[in-house]
């Protein structure tokens, strides 16, 4: 399967430069003790030695991490894009592994003296992190605006609304459900848990007991958000439920509903994050950003459903609603 | 993934919901890969009983339509593209086929009028699974 980028991997040179600069110049520095500091405390004195050679692998490892980890948000930006935006976020994986770049630096010196103490290396890490910031800002730029075709590409649903059609007029019960469930979600509700479960059960009898309790009960709320996001829709409600318990978020009668449209979101952008969100002209309940299903109600609110087929689902409602079928259009 | 319940039809009821999801993977609706919702929500909003729609989920896993496994959600399975020996598919199918043709006997069907119904239904699902076919296709 070929990979194809919305958001060219280009972008992410100046991240990817700095990290090879710092690697190199941790190279050159020639061996590393085999015992040294590794970690200071807030008065800047060493309170923890090890192998610094490991702390620099954890860093590195971080680092590369934290470029791919950026990869993955601007690809996802980019795929919801409708025109080219500046995307600030883009400027994360400079910003972190410059800063962490210059901290490692400045260790390398703290490695060679006899009584060191931390302090931050403001030079270090603006050496690093402002090269590398400003090329950013000129590549997010320069990058092309490569919108997705399938997200332009709207769903035919003349079928579907003929069998609804049939089914409210037969007075038959009717059940349609769109399930919204990205993959990031399981990350989130089975990864991050376990290791949650996993260091609190390792640590257990070094840990005081409130930071235990807290690590279960915040994995166990995390993994209640497993199976994601489910819309429900019947002949007397529009029901939106979260997670494997069914956290019902919202319920809204079909009587109720004046008006459905197709709607192109950026959740960040617009709401500032994903799940259940609030901005200034309307709610909205979505895992992933693209087009979602706008409702306007009777009673002046505004409702924005995120959905992996918003057509499909326009429709349903618009048929539980007894609105006309309107011609799906994205974008 | 939209499923009714039609109290004029004389099928059980899980009967009627495993169905219609076969229906939608024959037209492309559901795609493999593909959520279906949990049995208690989906029970909950056709007013039945869960245990109704959970059989109609374990017929579906037995007719290799759908992937259910223990803390898992159900999903469309990957179609299978074995073709079926003659003898296979008198296994799988031909119990339906002779009930069909004792339906159509009973209903006063000429073989002829058997035949043209089923020339027409089939024609109409190979169709679909063309476009069936493209959708997997899109599936990485």
């Amino acid at each position: 399967m070929k990979l194809s980028f919305s958001h060219p991997l280009w972008t992410h040179l100046p991240a990817v430069v700095a990290l090879a600069v710092c690697i190199g110049m941790l190279i050159a520095a020639g061996p590393l003790p085999a015992n040294g500091p590794v970690h200071f405390g807030v008065d800047g004195r060493p309170d923890a030695y090890g192998s610094p050679a490991g702390s620099f692998a954890l860093v590195i490892g971080l680092c590369v991490g934290f470029i791919l980890l950026s990869v993955w948000m601007d690809e996802s930006w980019a795929r919801q894009e409708r025109e080219k935006r500046f995307n600030y976020f883009a400027l994360l994986d400079e910003i972190v592994v410059g800063t962490m770049a210059g901290i490692s630096v400045n260790l390398l010196t703290l490695l060679q003296q006899s009584d060191p103490v931390f302090t931050l290396p403001a030079t270090e890490m603006l050496a690093f992190a402002v090269p590398a910031i400003g090329a950013a800002v000129l590549l997010e730029k320069a990058r092309p605006f490569m919108p997705r075709e399938e997200a332009l590409v709207a769903e035919d649903t003349s079928d579907l609304r003929g069998q609804m059609e049939r089914r409210l007029k037969t007075g038959a019960t009717i059940s349609y459900t769109d399930i919204q469930n990205p993959l990031y979600m399981n990350l989130v509700a089975v990864g991050v848990p376990a290791v949650l479960f996993v260091s609190t059960a390792l640590a257990f009898t070094s840990q005081p007991l409130w930071s235990a309790v807290l690590n279960v009960t915040s994995g166990l709320l995390l993994a209640s958000f497993y199976g994601g996001m489910r819309t429900t829709v019947t002949r007397d409600r529009i029901t939106v439920r979260f997670g494997t318990p069914g956290f019902r978020v919202l319920r809204l009668a079909p009587s109720d509903v004046v008006q459905v449209d197709l709607r192109p979101y950026l959740p960040l952008q617009e709401f500032g994050g994903y799940g259940i969100r609030r901005n200034s002209r309307m709610s909205g309940y979505f895992l992933k950003g693209g087009v979602g299903v706008e409702i306007a109600t009777r009673q002046g609110r505004r409702l924005l459903i995120g959905s992996d087929r918003p057509e499909r689902l326009a429709e349903v409602v618009r048929a539980v609603a007894g609105l006309a079928a309107t011609p799906s259009r994205r974008g | 993934m939209l499923v009714a319940i039609d109290e004029k039809d004389p099928r059980p009821l899980y009967l009627q919901i495993a169905a219609q999801v076969k229906e939608q993977v024959q037209k492309g609706d559901l795609r493999p890969g593909d959520e279906l919702p949990p049995v208690r929500e989906l029970a909950d909003s056709l007013g039945i009983n869960l245990h109704t729609v959970r059989s109609a989920y374990l017929r579906l896993r037995d007719q290799g339509v759908i992937d259910l496994r223990l803390g898992r959600r159900a999903r469309i399975a990957r179609r299978q593209t074995a073709e079926l020996t003659p003898s296979e598919a008198d296994r799988t199918l031909g119990a339906q086929v002779r009930e069909l043709v004792a339906d159509a006997f009973l209903l006063g069907l000429s073989t002829e009028d058997l035949h043209a119904l089923l020339d027409r239904h089939a024609g109409r699902s190979n169709g679909v699974a063309g476009k069936h076919e493209s959708h997997s296709e899109d599936i990485p």
